[in-house]
């Protein structure tokens, strides 16, 4: 990696007043185990790199009037370990607990891991793609086995968190701040598809640093789960989750809520999958039909086809895990 | 026996703990990559981004100017030291540093000298290369295609290996061997066959991923020497490749090796070892060149391999005939890939009786990074195509997959298809012990729903590289302890300890007396190198003869004595000396006929292993999981049960990834998935539920104790037995690995006519 300076700021607003007007001039870095990667392979080359997992406003796991606040820089391990979040949204602690290694979820924070960059592998091998400021989505016509079968294009990558498609089902809200001003957004909106802009996966300012993450409480009498399908048994991104909650009452499934990961630009919520659901007995037949909608209009590129049956297979199963 | 009070037979055949484990544990044992010497610059490599192109112009001057850079090194440089640097055992045709031209993405173009590695890599990046691209070739069948875009001018045949003397000076061809055998008249028994069965397999390319990235050390001397340290695991071909390349006496070289975190076959022969002799003889201080994990991707891989195999069978079931045509993709510099397409090629008949066989195999040159050994010298390549179709051939005729194999089964005293007799393997052995393993006469639980459930076995056979030489030396000191001089590499596999027990074993001390030296050119004697399984019997019967001339000295020197120590006083009248026991084995080998591949002398022992699988397939998410997973070797004899049964284990577990998940992923000749994030080894939650490493023993002859190699034998067949296992699990062939989710799921919808891209 390049030379970079490195000041270790006291407060939030000296670590974004180091913040510039452009991106990857200055980096933030937390646990590091996603900026590190991008460093040593020279996808971004940053003047001086802000850290900031030691930033009293970014920590603890505390009690809000809806449900719980949890600073940006909170370990996933912590995450995936703590009882109150087990209690009150257990499907963000599955998925905390599904990142990586153990040795990951000891370093990352749930800010990196959903400001975590794509794992393409031609943005991790530096092609001039829209990532990188280029016009060109390698993918499309490339090496596409893991690449998005649902609002793909003009780039086709996948949102690699976990994390996110729990926090999208939950409804979180993320607080930024730039020092000076902080602002609130639903973290649906959070993030973006390569539509509205294909060179990053959300809408962080250059300035802007995420310091908490506002969740709801998982309505009363839900349950939740988070499914994750991979190459191998760990250490590995999704090939598809399922971020799955639902409320059942009297047999009929009242509310629910389904986003996956790993196969959209962003998590993605399936909207056709939870209407499909509500209403219906929560069993074989109706989670058939929530798997089925879940995939609605994915349109796959010319090796990830198997991406449809899997997630339809993946949704259908997690939705019957909680019948 | 003499009259020293000790007996032989206590050290051989026992599970004694490696002899270095206390130290790997704490941390204290000695590997290059941690070697540090006094003015020591640090060497990085600017690697070529193209796949194939003519070099116009190197601008060094951005990073010559980075603060701390000592020089920046290119094939300009080397040829003032170096006239002709090209180097390879079987082939002349690597330049230290491209020469002219690049061919392939990631081949060394220059390397950055500096005090700091930090400063190093920076100046790295700063190397400016310009290049007129040209034509690339990557697939080996279009490789092999007279048409093709040429990698190399001509062949330039080493001269180590005399068959391959008439290659040349040959122009205008990729094809850096053809090696055919013919046996019989396959045409004629084709004709006469009952069925006939046709299939093309292909596997890609991966890596060896060991641990310890390639390193290499070297540190000139003023008085005009050399010696290297480096990770290898073949010290005695480095020094005479250097020599060779320096024009020095072999004497004035000195290589050195420490333990290896893990070779697989990715340290043979010259890797970094001729580019930091330069650098070092240039800058005139020690350089330290070591790779990163992902450098290693473009430094040597497997081959990647076509294979068309065509058998004939009879309406016993019996194959009368087998025709089989293999492209390897060798890359772009011929390493040893010669030798795989020759000494493996003529083992695709299998460890089966088949009267009539034919076989051409051709070495391909291609703009993909250079192919060499790993672990089987393309043995499993092969033995996936041959089992694969021996489970389509049973299916087809009805026949259980065992029987079919039974009924084949090549035994002792049959030829071989290479026409040397067979002995010291145990076809029918192994067979049993898989049956039994497998509980393959028991009713099997077929799954339901959703999981489908199968078994599978595979069986295939190595003839262990010929004709090789080691040598040992071992030492009484003047108190009466003992060292074993060897240059055999212990990379993990745990040869030092074998060692060990051989000489114990001889002299009837115990093990953890005996020390081991390591490979070192200055002191312990010649071996070919660490590979293909080699070492237990060459080495192992070296060091037997060593041990065994050592005690001979002592019993004639001091005929009484009651144990090494009073045998040395009594000879050298005060607690002092040293005897020196030396043996070499090499074993009797014929040359394979030129035309005909024929010979009555192939090998000196024959490997064989057998692997059964049982999966669980999820018929909705196209994922394999192997619950049971058996490894059986015939080993001639173990002298080391509990590290024989590790080789085993280890080696499923390496094959496992190779079969499910392991594929080098290329675009334009650049790997895509060069890191261990995206190139996904197996995880300890992907071992199966159930691991067996186990074998058979039937002493061999001529092995030391009986024994007979294993650092390959489990790496033959677990992958056609977890193919088989789909196969019996859904009824779905597939001919490529990895068997990806990708692929199964694309085949079971293909065979339920629901094709993925109509869901």
């Amino acid at each position: 990696m390049d030379n970079f300076s490195y000041a270790r700021p006291a407060t939030l607003r000296d670590a974004a007043s180091q913040l510039g007007r452009e991106h990857n001039r200055v980096m933030l870095i937390a646990g590091g185990t996603d900026v590190l990667g991008e460093l040593k392979d020279h996808l971004r080359e940053p003047e001086r790199l802000v850290p900031i997992r030691h930033l009293k406003e970014l920590q603890g796991i505390r009690p809000s009037r809806t449900g719980l606040r949890i600073g940006a820089a909170t370990l996933l391990a912590d995450i995936a370990e703590s009882d109150v979040i087990r209690q009150q949204a257990p499907v963000l602690a599955m998925a905390a607990g599904k990142v990586g290694t153990p040795q990951i979820r000891n370093m990352g924070t749930i800010g990196g891991n959903i400001c975590q960059r794509p794992r393409c592998w031609y943005y991790r091998n530096n092609y001039p793609c829209f990532k990188h400021g280029g016009n060109t989505c390698f993918s499309a016509a490339g090496e596409n086995d893991f690449h998005a079968i649902l609002e793909g294009g003009p780039s086709f990558i996948v949102h690699p968190s976990d994390t996110a498609p729990a926090l999208v089902a939950l409804g979180a809200t993320v607080r930024i701040s730039s020092g000076s001003r902080e602002r609130s957004v639903p973290i649906a909106e959070f993030f973006v598809t390569p539509r509205q802009d294909a060179r990053r996966e959300n809408v962080l300012q250059p300035n802007e640093i995420v310091t908490e993450l506002e969740v709801p409480s998982a309505p009363a009498g839900s349950k939740a789960i988070y499914v994750k399908e991979m190459v191998r048994e760990m250490w590995d991104f999704a090939l598809c989750s399922v971020a799955a909650m639902v409320t059942v009452q009297n047999g009929v499934v009242q509310n629910a809520r389904i986003v996956l990961g790993g196969v959209a630009p962003r998590p993605y919520r399936a909207a056709a999958a939870e209407t499909a659901l509500v209403g219906k007995a929560l069993d074989e037949a109706s989670a058939t039909a929530a798997g089925e909608a879940a995939v609605q209009g994915a349109r796959p590129l010319a090796k990830n086809a198997y991406k449809v049956p899997l997630t339809q297979a993946v949704v259908k199963r997690a939705l019957l895990s909680l019948a | 026996m003499g009259s020293l009070d000790f007996a032989r037979g206590r050290e051989v055949g026992r599970s004694l703990g490696r002899l270095e484990a206390a130290a790997k544990v704490d941390g204290t044992v000695e590997y290059i990559h941690n070697l540090r010497l006094p003015g020591m610059l640090h060497g990085r490599i600017h690697r070529s981004s193209i796949p194939h192109g003519r070099i116009v112009r190197i601008d060094t001057s951005a990073a010559l100017a980075v603060a701390g850079v000592h020089a920046v090194v290119t094939a300009d440089d080397v040829a003032r030291l170096v006239p002709d640097p090209y180097y390879g055992p079987a082939f002349h045709d690597q330049p230290i540093l491209a020469t002219g031209k690049v061919r392939h993405v990631g081949e060394p173009v220059a390397v950055v000298l500096a005090d700091n590695p930090h400063a190093a890599e920076e100046a790295a990046d700063l190397v400016a290369v310009e290049y007129e691209p040209l034509e690339a070739v990557f697939d080996e069948v279009a490789a092999a295609a007279p048409d093709a875009p040429v990698l190399h001018d001509e062949l330039r045949p080493a001269g180590m290996f005399t068959d391959l003397k008439h290659l040349a000076g040959r122009r205008d061809t990729n094809v850096a061997l053809d090696a055919r055998l013919r046996s019989g008249d396959v045409e004629q028994a084709f004709a006469e066959a009952e069925h006939v069965f046709e299939h093309t397999f292909r596997t890609g390319k991966v890596m060896h991923a060991a641990f310890e990235p390639m390193v290499t050390v070297a540190e000139p001397h003023a008085a005009g020497g050399l010696t290297i340290h480096t990770a290898s695991q073949s010290p005695s071909f480095v020094r005479s490749e250097i020599s060779r390349l320096l024009g020095w006496p072999e004497n004035r070289v000195r290589v050195r090796t420490a333990f290896l975190g893990g070779g697989f076959g990715a340290k043979l022969y010259i890797k970094l070892e001729a580019m930091a002799a330069v650098c070092a003889l240039l800058a005139r201080r020690p350089v330290r060149i070591a790779l990163s994990m992902d450098e290693q991707f473009y430094t040597i891989t497997k081959h990647g391999a076509t294979v068309r195999i065509k058998t004939g069978v009879a309406r016993d079931g019996r194959m009368t005939a087998r025709q089989v045509e293999t492209f390897w993709n060798g890359g772009a510099y011929a390493d040893i890939g010669p030798r795989v397409t020759q000494k493996s090629g003529f083992s695709a008949a299998g460890p089966y009786d088949i009267e009539h066989v034919a076989l051409d195999n051709y070495a391909v040159y291609t703009n993909e990074p250079p192919a060499g050994a790993l672990r089987g010298f393309g043995i499993s390549q092969l033995v996936w195509a041959y089992e694969r179709q021996a489970d389509v051939i049973a299916r087809t005729l009805g026949i259980d997959p065992l029987e079919f194999r039974r009924r084949n089964a090549l035994r002792n005293g049959r030829p071989h298809a290479t026409g040397t007799v067979v002995v010291g393997m145990e076809v029918d052995a192994v067979l049993d012990r898989l049956a039994e393993a497998m509980a393959w006469d028991k009713p099997f639980d077929r799954g339901t729903g959703t999981i489908r459930r199968g078994r599978g076995i595979g069986i295939g056979v190595k003839a262990c590289v010929s004709p090789t030489t080691s040598t040992a030396a071992v030492h009484i000191y003047g108190d009466g302890s003992c060292a074993v001089h060897c240059s055999t590499v212990d990379m993990g596999q745990g040869s030092d300890t074998t060692m060990a027990q051989i000489a114990a074993e001889v002299l009837g001390i115990p093990t953890t007396d005996v020390r081991v030296v390591h490979p070192d050119t200055d002191v312990t004697p010649y071996d070919m190198a660490t590979l293909g399984s080699r070492s237990t019997f060459h080495m192992g019967n070296a060091v037997r003869r060593a041990a065994e001339d050592a005690r001979a000295q002592i019993e004639r020197m001091a005929p009484g004595a009651t144990s090494f120590r009073d045998a040395m006083l009594a000879r050298f009248a005060m607690q002092a000396g040293t005897v020196v026991g030396f043996g070499s084995y090499a074993p009797s080998y014929q040359k394979p006929d030129p035309e005909t591949g024929l010979s009555a002398n192939i090998t000196p022992f024959w490997m064989l292993g057998g692997a059964g699988a049982e999966v669980e397939v999820d018929t909705e998410t196209g994922r394999i999981t192997v619950t049971k997973l058996v490894n059986v070797a015939d080993v001639g004899r173990a002298i080391n049960p509990a590290s024989v049964e590790r080789q085993l284990t280890g080696a499923a577990i390496m094959q496992l990834g190779f079969t499910l998940f392991e594929e080098m992923v290329f675009s334009d000749g650049q790997v895509l998935n060069a890191s261990l994030a995206d190139y996904k080894i197996p995880g300890f939650l992907d071992v199966p539920r159930e691991l067996t490493g186990t074998f058979v023993e039937a002493p061999h002859p001529e092995g030391p104790f009986g024994a007979k190699g294993v650092g390959e034998t489990g790496i033959f067949s677990p992958s056609p037995a977890i193919a088989n296992a789909l196969y019996d699990a859904t009824g779905v062939m597939l001919y490529d690995m990895p068997l990806t989710p990708e692929r199964v799921l694309r085949a079971i919808r293909e065979a339920g006519g629901r094709p993925l891209e109509q869901a």
